[in-house]
């Protein structure tokens, strides 16, 4: 078991490196560009709970897809693609490069909130719900890339969704983000669905990464 | 041809490409039902184009930067380049195929979006020729150039990044995100960081040149009829440069030596025409957040400035004539001859808003030299002349002047008016309506693609007339009936019955406050309707009475008799807002009488009672507290909001409504507003209420 560990673990290290310079753009996002953003009130008002609620939700859940569709591309895209899937000890690989991804940005992200719990008090619930809508944005993108054979299209998806439904469309039942104060724990209901839906994309996801091991055997 | 037919199958056949293709065909029938929904319910055409077509297409555009990049980049993939390129010109042949395919699956969408707007005119039935020619140009820039460059920039990145997809990606990614209001808050740290708008300026630089549409998803700013969508020259500029640019990139890939060389040149040069002319882009209408944009660029400036008051500023000297030579073209191009009425003065002052650039000033003698500070211009002597030359160029954010539409309202500082004068009222937030009290002469000669209309006689961009201001609108507006103008697109135009109607409601209030000589005829002049944004930014200027003609963006009799008795009736204070609008209402008589508020009378054992809670409530200071304190500052703060609003009701409805001396209580209160009191309204609001209930 600690040898799967281990062995998964040097393969996403391997993949991330492979990123190169892109790997860096979201902890560029998370430490300078949300909490810079934050700072920066509008128009010279004081930086804000109510900015920070929106800013987060536009800008984490969003680059949470990067890391994983990035590593995505590999098995969609590489020449290398049918070998990456040939391996029967390769299976649910993806899955589980997934939650990891997810764990290891949501733990980027809790440093970014420890510093805004330090700005505005209680900030947990937010984070709760960020953490909730990253894991949705990547629940999405990885069972649209397996359905669509393809990351570019589940990146461009990702950031219209992100768009459309942070800046346009706040009040529609398809929206995860949440305009609220974030202030008690009935504001996790959202969010607690949020990672339902999240969940049963994860195994829509699944189930179409199988079938590319069954097609590629 | 062959090669074009073999290309076009091959992304037809392409499963990652024609299903997500056709699902955004689908996508574009779903956006143009939606569009035309929203129109049936709103009745507003452009707010239903920009909700559901304009906005969203950056992300279509993003589809078919895929489509160009994926359909190009197989040859890569494959490496099939150097096969090609064995034949003669075959690489050339072969981008030429897929650029050709890529041109007829954009066209496609394109052709539906075009359609639907032909549609969409006729569904909305006015017969008004510019809306249409408006709606052509919508659909070819928007959904047709801006589309086609989508899939130029993914043909580009293919030829010259290849099989780097997540550089595509990152530029993909970041294209999109420029083309949003994602922007919005991250380009406000500069400021946060370098107490400088500078750097954000540079950024909006970088984000308007790739921005191919306007008005981006997350701006909550209305199209206004009289503009339209931003369609200004610059705009298709960028757009044709995003289409030949990323083409001569792809071109350097097919040839060697020295055509590569000079198609490097080429793509260089194109590179330098297009920044250059974006760098002379002139007056474009930015409605967005940024510092510089239509609502926030004068109030953010004169904030930034040392205030100073002009208000009795005496000018010692008149102009008799103006002779406006105006060409509109990018921006505001001004020849103005001023004639005044004492040449023997030693200096000369003059404002002329500060962002028109003053190249010169003249008289019949040759050049003088002048002082620019700010919106002010000062010169010396005449030298025996009687005339000066005022040669300037510029923009105004707001005022705009340009290829598309004309909004220069007679009280603003357009061109040069004798005197310093405020243009921004801080107090009031709100542009100072600078007017003489006199009149000139003015001749208006205006060299513009745009038919102008014009506060004074005249036709053919040439006008005449004698006035205290010149008004000047174009775009999509026209005389609506005789003597009026407004846009015609608009739903809320302004007719000779409310005018007259609007006249007889301030008639009769005038004479209700005792100040027969304050009756102001409308009905004989011009009214020329401003767009409603015009008050996006400024509580000042919604209606001006110049002595020839009329600028208002009110159109109904009690809105507009409400807002020319806004501009006699000042406020004090911004505490009196309750009570002046309560004030303003009982006076015009434009109370609802059916309301509620009005069915019961005001209790006034508990008016007393509020109106001595707040007197006694101390207006709460905010400075070095604690969290308790802070607390108990926002309780108080809140109560006496509350209270304010209830006290200045009640009491309004009171003296002006309920009481005996209702019609004193009017003229009292016309005489405290029009005066140069500074006692607190409220305060003489409370005192008025006691002096009648007693103790």
């Amino acid at each position: 078991m600690a040898h799967e560990w281990d062995r998964l673990m040097r393969r996403l290290y391997l993949e991330l490196k492979n990123q190169r310079l892109y790997f860096f753009v979201p902890p560029f996002v998370l430490f300078a560009l949300v909490p810079l953003s934050v700072l920066a009130g509008p128009q010279g008002t004081d930086p804000s709970f109510s900015q920070c609620v929106t800013l987060s939700q536009l800008f984490i859940p969003s680059f949470a897809a990067w890391w994983p569709l990035f590593v995505l591309k590999e098995y969609h895209s590489s020449p290398a693609r049918e070998l990456l899937v040939v391996h029967r000890s390769s299976r649910a690989e993806l899955l589980s490069r997934m939650i990891s991804l997810w764990a290891l940005y949501v733990l980027l992200a809790a440093v970014v909130f420890v510093y805004f719990a330090s700005l505005f008090g209680r900030v947990w619930y937010l984070f709760a719900a960020v953490a909730a809508q990253s894991m949705f944005m990547i629940a999405l993108g990885y069972s649209l890339s397996l359905l669509l054979q393809n990351t570019f299209i589940p990146l461009i998806v990702n950031f219209a969704y992100s768009s459309i439904f942070m800046l346009a469309v706040l009040d529609s039942p398809l929206n995860i983000f949440t305009i609220g104060t974030f202030s008690d724990a009935g504001s996790l209901v959202k969010p607690a669905t949020v990672a339902a839906v999240a969940i049963v994309l994860l195994l829509a996801g699944y189930q179409a990464e199988r079938r590319l091991y069954t097609r590629s055997m | 041809m062959r090669l074009y037919k073999h290309s076009l199958s091959v992304f037809l056949r392409d499963r990652k490409l024609s299903i997500p293709y056709h699902g955004v065909l689908a996508l574009v029938l779903v956006m143009s039902f939606c569009c035309l929904g929203s129109y049936s319910r709103y009745d507003d055409v452009f707010s239903a184009v920009r909700w559901w077509l304009a906005r969203p297409v950056i992300f279509i555009i993003a589809f078919f930067i895929y489509c160009g990049y994926e359909l190009t980049v197989r040859m890569h993939d494959n490496d099939m380049v150097e096969y090609v390129r064995a034949h003669t010109l075959g690489l050339l042949k072969a981008y030429s195929a897929v650029l050709f395919s890529l041109l007829t699956i954009v066209a496609v969408p394109s052709s539906m979006f075009f359609a639907f707007f032909l549609f969409l005119y006729q569904r909305v039935g006015v017969q008004y020729t510019p809306f249409l020619v408006h709606l052509t140009k919508l659909s070819v820039l928007y959904f047709g150039l801006s589309l086609a460059a989508g899939a130029m920039l993914g043909m580009a990145m293919a030829a010259r990044l290849r099989s780097n997809r997540l550089a595509v990606y990152t530029l993909t990614t970041g294209f999109m995100l420029l083309n949003t209001t994602f922007t919005d808050a991250p380009f406000r740290v500069p400021h946060l960081v370098f107490n400088s708008y500078l750097v954000e300026r540079a950024l909006y630089y970088v984000k308007d040149f790739l921005t191919l549409v306007p008005h981006q998803l997350g701006s909550y700013f209305a199209i206004y009829p009289i503009y339209g969508f931003p369609m200004e020259p610059v705009r298709w500029v960028v757009a044709v440069f995003w289409v030949l640019f990323p083409l001569t990139l792809v071109l350097v890939e097919c040839f060697t030596r020295r055509i590569r060389r000079a198609l490097l040149v080429a793509s260089a040069l194109l590179l330098l025409l297009g920044v250059g002319l974006f760098s002379v882009r002139g007056s474009v209408l930015a409605m967005d957040m940024r510092n510089d944009s239509y609502a926030y660029a004068d109030p953010i400036y004169y904030a930034d400035r040392l205030r100073q008051d002009y208000a009795g500023y005496e000018a010692g000297f008149a102009i008799e004539a103006y002779r406006m030579d105006l060409t509109v073209s990018n921006e505001l191009h001004a020849q103005v001859h001023v004639t005044v009425d004492n040449p023997g003065r030693e200096g000369y002052e003059f404002t002329l808003y500060h962002g028109y650039i003053l190249k010169s000033v003249r008289t019949e003698g040759g050049e003088i030299p002048f002082t620019r500070e700010g919106d002010y211009v000062s010169i010396g002597g005449l030298n025996g002349s009687d005339t000066l030359v005022f040669t300037y160029h510029g923009k105004s954010p707001k005022f705009y002047a340009n290829a598309q539409a004309i909004t220069l309202p007679g009280y603003f500082a357009y061109y040069p008016k004798a005197g310093r004068s405020n243009i921004w009222d801080l107090d009031r937030y709100g542009y100072v309506v600078n007017l003489p009290p006199y009149e000139s002469v003015y001749t208006v000669k205006v060299r513009s693609g745009l038919k102008v209309f014009c506060s004074l006689a005249g036709g053919d961009n040439g006008f005449h007339g004698r006035s205290n201001g010149v008004s000047l609108f174009a775009g999509m507006y026209d005389e609506v009936a005789h003597g009026i103008y407004a846009e015609p697109m608009r739903s809320d135009q302004p007719t000779r019955e409310s005018i007259l109607e609007a006249e007889q409601i301030l008639t009769d209030a005038f004479l209700r406050v005792g100040h027969p000589d304050m009756v102001i005829a409308l009905s004989d002049k011009k009214f020329l309707q401003t767009p409603a944004s015009f008050a996006l930014n400024s509580n000042t200027d919604n209606t001006v009475i110049m002595s020839d003609h009329i600028v208002s963006s009110s159109a109904g009799a009690q809105g507009l008799a409400c807002s020319i008795m806004t501009s006699i009736v000042r406020p004090k204070s911004a505490g009196d807002f309750w009570f002046r609008t309560r004030y303003l209402s009982y006076l015009l008589r434009g109370q609802d009488e059916t309301s509620l508020a009005l069915q019961s009378e005001v209790d006034t054992s508990l008016l007393l009672e509020e109106m001595e809670e707040w007197l006694l409530l101390p207006d709460p200071r905010a400075n070095n507290m604690t969290e308790q304190e802070r607390a108990g500052y926002l309780a108080a703060k809140r109560r006496r909001s509350e209270l304010e609003r209830a006290v200045s009701e009640k009491a309004a409805k009171y003296l002006f409504y309920e009481s005996a001396r209702k019609q004193e209580n009017l003229r009292f209160f016309f005489d405290y507003f029009t005066s140069e009191s500074t006692e607190d309204c409220l305060q003489l609001a409370i005192t008025r209420v006691r002096e009648e209930l007693g103790p």
